[in-house]
């Protein structure tokens, strides 16, 4: 698959994922929502509401695929079906490891901008968030 | 110098029915990027009431888990509707269970694609559905070209399922 905003590459047995700069705001945004969304996944098991859970992580579901975050959505989706049927422990499994995803611990960023109708394009590896 | 009025290309227009925000605003900039002018609905309450209260779209994309009128009702409504029964509608979903996709098709979508399938998939979907439809919803002329390469694969699956019924019937 293909996205217009970000691209995920491997390089040195890390993932990195290179974000076009006029949707760097709306990843950083994209990213602080689900990071939301883990804290209220978390509050909802443990008032064992199960329908919230769901709810949740089938929104996290939906977004992770358009962002192109795919482990957003693979796991957002185990979630999910655990949901539906009360699985509690594997709901705890899962949202310890969907929270650091979320958070966006390591980037690069492509940063694109037009000259006299030329596009360059300026890589910095590495930036830290 | 600028273009007069009537010399500037025309835009198609695009719905976009979608409730949750990061996806819907990313749709917006991502088709407002490709030149499209974006009209969005942030469920299906007001997806409806844009239904025959606006100039039809040349193309709607519909995700079908949305609040208060559900996606498929959507469709069914604007399938019903004189002027907006033959818009293209494209599902966006994340859900990639084959016999959701099949009831997204016989019940009047145009394609189905996932979210997983990414912007650039959707974006070639869409282009290859306006160069093969009638001009309609456009603001002012310019048919996006046919995108070269495969079908999407949700287009392929459509005309397998016709060709399905077609033998059946």
């Amino acid at each position: 698959m293909e996205h217009a905003q970000l691209k995920w590459i491997v390089t040195q047995g890390k993932e990195l994922v290179h974000i076009d700069a006029s949707f760097e705001l709306l990843v950083l945004k994209f990213l602080t929502n689900r990071k939301n969304e883990v804290v209220t996944m978390q509050e909802a098991l443990t008032a064992q509401d199960f329908e919230t859970v769901r709810a949740v992580a089938q929104r996290m579901n939906g977004a992770g695929g358009s962002y192109g975050f795919d482990r957003i959505t693979e796991i957002s989706a185990v979630v999910e079906q655990a949901a539906k049927t009360c699985d509690s422990s594997t709901i705890e499994c899962h949202l310890p490891v969907l929270a650091p995803i979320s958070t966006g611990s390591r980037w690069s960023t492509t940063d694109v901008f037009e000259t006299r109708g030329t596009t360059h394009e300026t890589h910095h590896p590495g930036r830290r968030r | 110098m600028s273009l007069k009025r009537e010399e500037q290309p025309m835009k198609h227009t695009i719905l976009v029915v979608e409730d949750e925000q990061d996806t819907a605003e990313l749709l917006k900039r991502i088709l407002e990027r490709e030149g499209f002018l974006v009209l969005q609905a942030k469920d299906g309450r007001q997806a409806s009431a844009l239904i025959g209260t606006v100039r039809p779209p040349s193309l709607v994309l519909l995700n079908l888990v949305v609040p208060y009128v559900r996606g498929p009702e959507v469709l069914k409504r604007l399938r019903h509707h004189p002027d907006w029964k033959n818009i293209p509608v494209i599902v966006v979903s994340a859900d990639n269970y084959e016999p959701d996709i099949q009831q997204a098709l016989s019940e009047g979508a145009t394609a189905y694609v996932t979210k997983q399938k990414g912007s650039v998939g959707l974006l070639q979907a869409m282009k290859r559905i306006l160069s093969s439809t009638p001009a309609q919803g456009r603001i002012a002329a310019n048919v996006a070209s046919a995108v070269p390469g495969k079908e999407p694969v949700s287009m392929r699956r459509r005309l397998q399922s016709n060709q399905r019924k077609k033998r059946a019937a």
